[in-house]
């Protein structure tokens, strides 16, 4: 059969409504995975032995189960127990609560490269553990966990696809739509596969610019890692 | 009347253990396969063979940038309207994963052979090895070593990722799962069993990488108290 993309440019105005839906809920779940992450990496090491276990059994329990079971757990589960689940804010949950494993992970990382004498300099200025943590440690954790957080968003845009499976109409599930409508799978398949390439490379050239924009600051001050 | 069996039975076991096993095929196939083919394609990446280094370039990040999900779809819908290539379920599974893995595997490879230090290519020629010769008794045991770790990693993570190719319709974990939830309607009962087999699997590979990553480390070190 011949190759022809006329049927895809046709319904590109659809193609490019799912778009949209997947830049939204991968920008919400960055930053619902992200903030949750943070809080996920400080309870892992604080000094509350509850918090501890509850972080490090979150982080183990969603990073070793694949996320279409958390997924299907989370959309057909919540209704049994009176929540009526919408896909795409189900979606967002639950791409944010299985990010947030991974990001704490990374996020806990930085935080173990910060050196023990910043926090004790820290306290003897008389610091509380707010800003010991606000102007100290997370600065420089963050700016180690940069990149590998890049990459760990990256890896969310890409899991945004799977959500098309609970009905949500994302750039995969209209994908799925047109393919079905015209019958040019492998056209539409590999448009929206270029697509998906588009945007993440857009979203890791924003990932580097705030790394240039925040934190090449950061990298000049001195004693970051490592004892004097 | 509409009859519907809302219990579980022994069968279900059987269901599941079946899927299991598909699960363990998938994995390990295109584990094998996709290490393989990332291995040919980092030392074409590696020497720097023109074209054919680019094209690996271009298939790595398109592949490293593009959801599985839509992968799977393109080979297993898309493949066969313009090849005659038209592969089953669970051979498209197999074939994408494959392809998915090798491109990952590209990106350690070609890492850990980029770090073999310049100086071992200069001394290696300077004993008059031929590149075959460097590449097999210098450069690669270093470079296998570094990224069997990273691999390792890799090989563990894709196990998680092949619960999407029950969406194509290969009887897997997940899709044992989607069966009998849709006749049961249990799902706080059915997804946590089958998130607690994937999350033993998970661990149990973990526990043995981690067991060769010491091994690897004991051997290491004789190496770098030489260097």
């Amino acid at each position: 059969m011949r190759i022809d993309f006329s049927p895809v440019l046709s319904r590109l105005d659809y193609l490019l409504e799912g778009l949209a839906v997947t830049v939204l809920v991968a920008v919400a779940a960055i930053f619902l995975s992200f903030a949750l992450g943070l809080l996920l990496a400080i309870c892992r090491i604080s000094r509350t032995r509850a918090l501890r276990i509850f972080a490090s059994v979150y982080i183990d329990v969603f990073r070793n189960t694949p996320f279409i079971v958390q997924l299907f757990f989370l959309y057909y589960g919540l209704p049994e127990i009176g929540i009526p689940t919408d896909p795409m804010p189900t979606g967002i949950l639950a791409l944010s609560l299985a990010c947030a494993a991974g990001n704490a992970e990374i996020i806990r990382a930085g935080i173990e490269t910060v050196s023990k004498g910043i926090v004790d300099a820290g306290r003897s200025f008389g610091m509380s553990g707010y800003q010991i943590y606000r102007y100290l440690i997370l600065p420089n954790a963050l700016r180690i966990s940069w990149r590998p957080l890049g990459n760990a968003f990256v890896n969310l845009v890409l899991t945004t696809s799977v959500l098309s499976t609970i009905t949500v109409n994302d750039l995969a599930g209209n994908a799925a739509n047109v393919s079905a409508e015209t019958f040019k799978p492998f056209e539409v398949y590999l448009t929206v596969l270029v697509t998906y390439c588009a945007v993440t490379f857009t979203v890791s050239g924003i990932v580097n610019s705030i790394y240039a924009l925040l934190f090449s600051r950061v990298a000049e001050r001195p004693v970051m890692r490592g004892h004097a | 009347m509409i009859y519907q069996n809302l219990e579980f039975s022994i069968a279900d076991l059987y269901l599941l253990w079946r899927g299991l096993q598909w699960t363990l095929l998938v994995w390990s196939v295109s584990m094998a396969l996709g290490i393989g083919l990332g291995f040919v394609l980092s030392l074409i990446r590696h020497a720097r063979i023109p074209v054919l280094a680019q094209m690996v370039v271009v298939f790595v990040e398109t592949f490293r940038n593009s959801p599985l999900l839509v992968q799977l779809f393109l080979v297993f819908y898309g493949l066969p309207m313009v090849t005659p290539f038209a592969p089953g379920p669970a051979e498209a599974a197999i074939f994408t994963l494959s392809i998915n893995t090798a491109a990952f595997t590209v990106v350690n490879l070609v890492a850990a052979l980029d770090a073999i230090p310049r100086g071992q290519w200069q001394a290696a020629s300077s004993f008059g090895l031929s590149y075959r010769q460097t590449m097999l008794y210098v450069v690669l045991p270093q470079a296998i070593r570094t990224a069997i770790p990273p691999t390792m990693n890799l090989a563990i993570s894709q196990l998680q990722t092949t619960s999407l190719v029950s969406i194509i319709g290969v009887t897997d974990l997940t899709r044992s799962g989607l069966v009998l939830y849709t006749r049961t309607l249990k799902p706080f009962i059915i997804w946590p069993i089958i998130g607690l087999v994937y999350f033993i699997l998970a661990k149990v590979l973990s526990l043995l990488a981690a067991r060769v990553e010491r091994r690897l480390q004991a051997k290491n070190t004789w190496f770098e108290a030489a260097a």
